[in-house]
C-alpha cells in the first residue's frame, strides 16, 4: 500500500502546474496535426491532419510546410526530398507539377483522405469553403532553385492567398529573409515572420526589414528579447513544445500563437476546455 | 453504453458473489501507457471462482496540468486461464474512458492478457497487455464524427490482495 501511495505522489509531481498565461495565445497545429512521428496518426501536412487539428481539437488554426516546383505550383511537402515520406524521388524545386501531382505518401502514411501531396489551391480553396474563420501559416521551405527570383515566387504566393480572398486568415512564414522580405512589400496585410533563432541581431533585422515578427523554437524563449520585439509592435510565434515541461518554462511575453505537436497537452495548458 | 453495461455487469456479479461468500477484493495501481499517453490508474477488483471484473481511475500524465488535469474511468473483466502457486495468467477485456477537452470524448476497448506474479503472500506484480481499438468522438455542428485507430496498451503495476 505503501508503495502505491509512494508512486502516486512521485507522478503527480511529475505533472507540472499550469502558469497563467494570456488566453489571446492562439493554438496552431504544427505541420497539421503535429510532428509526433511515433504517435501520428496522419502523415503531416495531409488534409486528414488537418481536418483533424480543426474537427477533433478545434484549433484556431494549422502551420503547413510548402515548397515551390520548378514551374511554381505549390505543394504542401516538409521534407528535402520526395522519398523519404512518398512513392516519388528528388527534390520538388528541381521537378516540374506533373511529377509531384500523382506523388502518393508512403503505405505507412496512408489514409482514405490524403494519399496524395496536397496542392496549395486545393488547400486554400477548401479553406475558403469549410473553415473561413479558422488561420493558417504557410511556412515556405528555404529551398530554392539557384537563380530563382524570389521577389516572383513571393509575389505568386500572395495571388494565390488573395484569389480565394484569404488576406486576413494567411500568415508567411520563411527562414530565407529575402523571400520573407519580398513577401512583406508584395502583400503588407499578410502578415510576414522570419523563422529564426531569438537574438539580438535577428531582432534587428526583423526591426530593420519592418517584418512582422518571428517564429522561433520555445527552446530560445527569453523574455527580455521577447519584450524588446513586442515593444516594437512584433509578434513572437513559439513551436517545439514536447513535454509539459516546455510550456512551464517558455516565457509567453509578446507571444500570439504557438505551433504544437501535442494539441490536447496546449488546450490544456491554455485552459482551452 | 459501454459504462451502463459494465456497471450493471458489476452490479451482478458482486451480488453473485457476495451470496456465495467466495469473493476476494484486489485493490491495485498501474503505470499505463496507451493511445492517450501515459497514465496512472488505481483499481479495484472483485475476483469471484476464476473470473475478476474490475473498476479503476486514471490520471493522464502526459496531457493534464495538476491544475487542469485529464482524469477518466476504466473497467475491465479478466478470466483465469492458468494457475500455479506462484502465478497466473488471465485474458479479458478492458475498457478505458478520458474526456480531456470538453468536445471530445476518447473510448478504447482491448482485448487483454495479463499475467500475475505472487511476490509475498498477498502481493501480486501484475503486466498487463492490451491489443484494441481508440476511438475519438466529438460534435461537429451538432454531428457526432468519429475516428478510429488500431492501438494497444502497456501496463505495470502491483495490487494487494485482501
Amino acid at each position: 500500500m505503501r508503495v502505491s501511495i509512494l508512486i502516486i505522489i512521485i507522478s503527480l509531481l511529475g505533472c507540472n502546474k499550469s502558469s497563467v498565461v494570456t488566453n489571446n495565445v492562439l493554438v496552431y497545429g504544427h505541420a497539421g496535426l503535429g510532428f509526433d512521428v511515433l504517435n501520428s496518426q496522419y502523415p503531416i501536412n495531409s488534409m486528414a491532419a488537418i481536418e483533424h487539428a480543426f474537427n477533433f481539437y478545434n484549433l484556431d488554426g494549422v502551420e503547413v510546410d510548402i515548397q515551390f516546383t520548378k514551374d511554381g505550383a505549390v505543394f504542401l511537402y516538409h521534407d528535402q526530398f520526395l522519398e523519404t515520406s512518398t512513392n516519388c524521388a528528388g527534390e520538388i524545386y528541381n521537378l516540374n507539377r506533373s511529377a509531384i501531382v500523382n506523388c502518393r505518401y508512403r503505405k505507412q502514411f496512408q489514409n482514405a483522405n490524403s494519399p496524395f501531396l496536397i496542392e496549395l489551391d486545393s488547400l486554400l480553396n477548401r479553406f475558403q469553403k469549410n473553415w473561413p474563420k479558422k488561420k493558417i501559416s504557410l511556412n515556405v521551405q528555404d529551398r530554392f532553385a539557384s537563380n530563382t527570383d524570389l521577389r516572383k515566387l513571393a509575389e505568386l504566393l500572395i495571388s494565390k492567398i488573395k484569389s480565394y480572398g484569404l488576406e486576413n486568415n494567411c500568415n508567411i512564414e520563411c527562414s530565407n529573409i529575402d523571400f520573407v522580405s519580398a513577401a512583406k512589400t508584395e502583400g503588407s496585410e499578410i502578415k510576414s515572420y522570419l523563422v529564426e533563432r531569438l537574438n539580438n541581431r535577428v531582432i534587428e533585422l526583423i526591426i530593420k526589414r519592418d517584418l512582422d515578427g518571428i517564429v522561433t523554437s520555445h527552446t530560445d524563449s527569453d523574455s527580455v528579447l521577447q519584450e524588446k520585439l513586442s515593444l516594437n509592435g512584433k509578434d513572437v510565434v513559439l513551436y517545439g513544445h514536447l513535454i509539459q515541461k516546455d510550456y512551464t518554462t517558455s516565457s509567453y511575453n509578446g507571444v500570439v500563437a504557438l505551433q504544437v505537436d501535442n494539441a490536447l497537452q496546449a488546450l490544456k495548458y491554455l485552459n482551452r476546455d | 453504453m459501454f459504462p451502463k453495461i459494465f456497471s450493471l455487469m458489476l452490479l451482478l456479479f458482486c451480488k453473485q458473489s457476495y451470496a456465495q461468500k467466495h469473493v476476494d477484493i484486489i485493490v491495485g495501481t498501474s503505470l499505463e501507457t496507451n493511445y492517450t499517453g501515459y497514465n496512472i490508474s488505481l483499481n479495484s477488483t472483485f475476483v469471484y471462482s476464476k473470473s475478476a471484473i474490475g473498476v479503476g481511475v486514471n490520471y493522464n500524465l502526459s496531457d493534464g496540468f495538476i491544475n487542469n488535469p485529464v482524469i477518466g474511468f476504466e473497467f475491465d473483466y479478466k478470466y483465469k486461464i492458468v494457475d500455479n502457486k506462484k502465478w497466473s495468467s488471465w485474458v479479458g477485456g478492458d475498457y478505458f474512458h478520458q474526456k480531456p477537452i470538453n468536445n471530445l470524448n476518447i473510448d478504447a476497448l482491448f482485448y487483454t492478457f495479463t499475467q500475475k506474479l505472487n511476490l509475498l503472500n498477498n502481493f501480486f506484480l501484475v503486466n498487463h497487455l492490451g491489443y484494441g481499438v481508440a476511438i475519438e468522438s466529438t460534435k461537429l455542428s451538432g454531428r457526432k464524427v468519429t475516428s478510429n485507430s488500431i492501438t494497444g496498451l502497456f501496463n505495470l503495476g502491483c495490487e494487494y490482495q485482501f
